[in-house]
């Protein structure tokens, strides 16, 4: 019987495994995960420290799910070694399972980094239940808490401190905050309507952990200006998970390389999630798209392929992945942002819409009547179909000139696209 | 799997639809406890004056749904008995992933969650096609 693994139990490799057994009924499907328990979403972790979900709902499958898909799930356990000559891993207990196809889906790591003079019970990163477990724990006995990075983990780990009723401090090396999901513009628009919630110190780093009788007492920055807070948490990005295949001789650039297809260097696997590479739509250049909603959609194509490339009618059948996106939802501090694709450089006209006296931005970038990127905040109603235009390549010359007013609206951006909603189909012919 | 249409030419924009979602989302008996809620209601259906006409918009309840892969929380799912999109806003987190992805702009925010059709799942017949007075609206199988 055809034996499909999947290394990794999270988004793409749930989906991965839910798609193959759509197409494949018979074979057998191998989740392994170094992680104990059933798959849950990394992303909700500071809704549940918050207290606004449970930790069942942490879980993003329902109950039964492996059961019901017939999905065997090897948990807790990590998976050591991949030998491609026989076609089998090895698991840390010595054990090797045999496969017919091979997905990996490790995901990836939270950046450590080390602050000088850093003591067990001071930095914390978070990435993982366990450490939403210990970050909860020490909140107890905090007043204050400082957050390292900007990005949109750290935003969300501020979002979650001001909740549970913290002084936050926002840390960031760059000059802005979310500086891979906003323009240097829209992230100071941002920054003066958040500033009342938390203080913000861009272009700053810590140089040291201070301590008053062995308990942490606050940071010293770069500029050597003190902050006093109880804890500190780390969010400076994530790093791909490569180290299987990298040592099973995979090629493996900043992810690991694969095709269209998610296939890697080697025939029989695969790899999707934020361990692989995919190519940007935008600028043809491999990158790694640390999304959840790219993971999903890269673990089920990477499923597809696995599942029925083999029967001779289908050869040439491929399921090609065309590219991504970067795109980012979230939630500010009751703010909410969406934005999708490029806002640096190569964009020619910026159109910019603000509604006065509100936290309402809208900014688009265009190039050859194109849009190449785009920022919603406070109003994120056309989003998704601005993240259309722009991901199908529109033109959109017919409606650029309302794009910096409020005469945008859904009608024109329907009627660009072509969309003809829910008339019956009988009556488009 | 169906979907809900509209044969236009029926159509006199009424908006008998519109009010019919306002008060189902409100979960209240009519339009008058509805407005009197310290937080408007959201409708799922819209009238949109296009062009050269009027028209209702809805979720398209796709076969594929963007807005269900790009959900972190399970939140957006399949209704394993009539294949409908829904949601369990007990669930939802207000990450705003689906209105990120949706390409009809079709998921709305409300309060602090999304907000999405089912066709109304849980009841016999979708409120806007019960609404509606000329018999446009039709719940019907997708052709």
């Amino acid at each position: 019987m055809k034996r499909f693994i999947i290394i990794g139990n999270s988004a793409a490799g749930v989906a991965a495994a839910e798609e193959i057994r759509k197409i494949d009924n018979s074979s057998e499907i191998v989740i392994v995960s170094d992680e104990k328990g059933n798959a849950y979403s990394k992303c909700l972790l500071t809704y549940y420290i918050m207290g606004k979900i449970s930790r069942s709902q942490l879980e993003f499958k329902d109950t039964g799910f492996y059961e019901k898909n017939n999905i065997k799930l090897v948990s807790g356990i990590k998976a050591v070694s991949i030998n491609r000559k026989d076609k089998k891993i090895v698991l840390e207990n010595k054990e090797d399972i045999s496969y017919h196809k091979l997905l990996i889906a490790t995901g990836s790591s939270a950046k450590v980094q080390n602050i000088s003079g850093q003591k067990e019970g001071a930095a914390y990163t978070l990435r993982v239940i366990e450490d939403a477990d210990k970050i909860a724990e020490k909140l107890k006995t905090v007043d204050s808490a400082a957050v390292l990075g900007a990005g949109l983990i750290g935003m969300k780990i501020a979002h979650m401190l001001k909740e549970k009723g913290k002084k936050v401090f926002i840390i960031a090396r760059s000059n802005q905050i979310l500086s891979q999901m906003l323009d240097a513009e829209s992230a100071g628009f941002l920054t003066g309507h958040i500033g009342k919630e938390a203080t913000v110190l861009t272009g700053q780093d810590v140089s040291e952990i201070l301590y008053s009788n062995s308990k942490m007492a606050g940071l010293r920055l770069l500029n050597n200006e003190k902050i006093d807070c109880g804890m500190v948490i780390t969010a400076k990005g994530v790093t791909p998970n490569t180290e299987l295949a990298r040592a099973a001789g995979l090629v493996v650039d900043k992810g690991i390389s694969v095709d269209e297809t998610m296939k890697t260097s080697d025939n029989d696997i695969y790899a999707a999630g934020d361990v692989a590479e995919s190519t940007d739509l935008l600028s043809g250049k491999k990158e790694i798209k640390a999304l959840w909603t790219t993971a999903v959609e890269q673990g089920k194509i990477a499923a597809r392929n696995m599942a029925r490339l083999d029967s001779a009618e289908q050869a040439g059948q491929e399921i090609i992945y065309a590219g991504a996106v970067s795109m980012n939802s979230m939630e500010c501090f009751s703010i909410p942002c969406i934005s999708a694709g490029s806002m640096h450089g190569e964009t020619t006209e910026v159109f910019d819409y603000r509604k006065p006296g509100q936290a309402v931005l809208r900014r688009i970038f265009v190039k050859d009547n194109r849009i190449f990127g785009f920022v919603t905040i406070g109003d994120i109603r056309f989003a998704g179909i601005l993240n259309r235009l722009l991901c199908e390549k529109k033109d959109i010359s017919s409606i650029k000139n309302v794009f910096n007013s409020a005469k945008l609206t859904r009608a024109n951006l329907l009627e660009c696209i072509g969309e003809q909603g829910i008339i019956s189909s009988m009556e488009k012919q | 799997m169906k979907k809900i249409f509209c044969d236009i030419k029926k159509c006199m924009h009424c908006r008998r639809c519109e009010l019919a979602c306002y008060i189902k989302n409100a979960d209240v008996r009519d339009i008058f406890e509805a407005v009197k809620l310290a937080e408007p209601p959201v409708k799922n259906i819209e009238l949109i004056q296009m062009s050269d006409n009027s028209m209702p918009f809805i979720c398209r309840q796709c076969d594929e749904p963007l807005c269900v892969d790009a959900c972190i929380s399970g939140a957006l799912y399949i209704d394993k008995k009539l294949n409908y999109v829904c949601l369990d806003k007990t669930k939802c987190v207000g990450c705003w992933s689906c209105i990120m992805r949706c390409p009809h702009g079709s998921i709305r925010v409300s309060k602090h969650t999304a907000l999405k059709c089912d066709n109304c799942v849980s009841k016999e017949k979708p409120e806007c096609v019960n609404a509606c007075p000329t018999g446009a609206l039709a719940l019907n199988e997708n052709d």
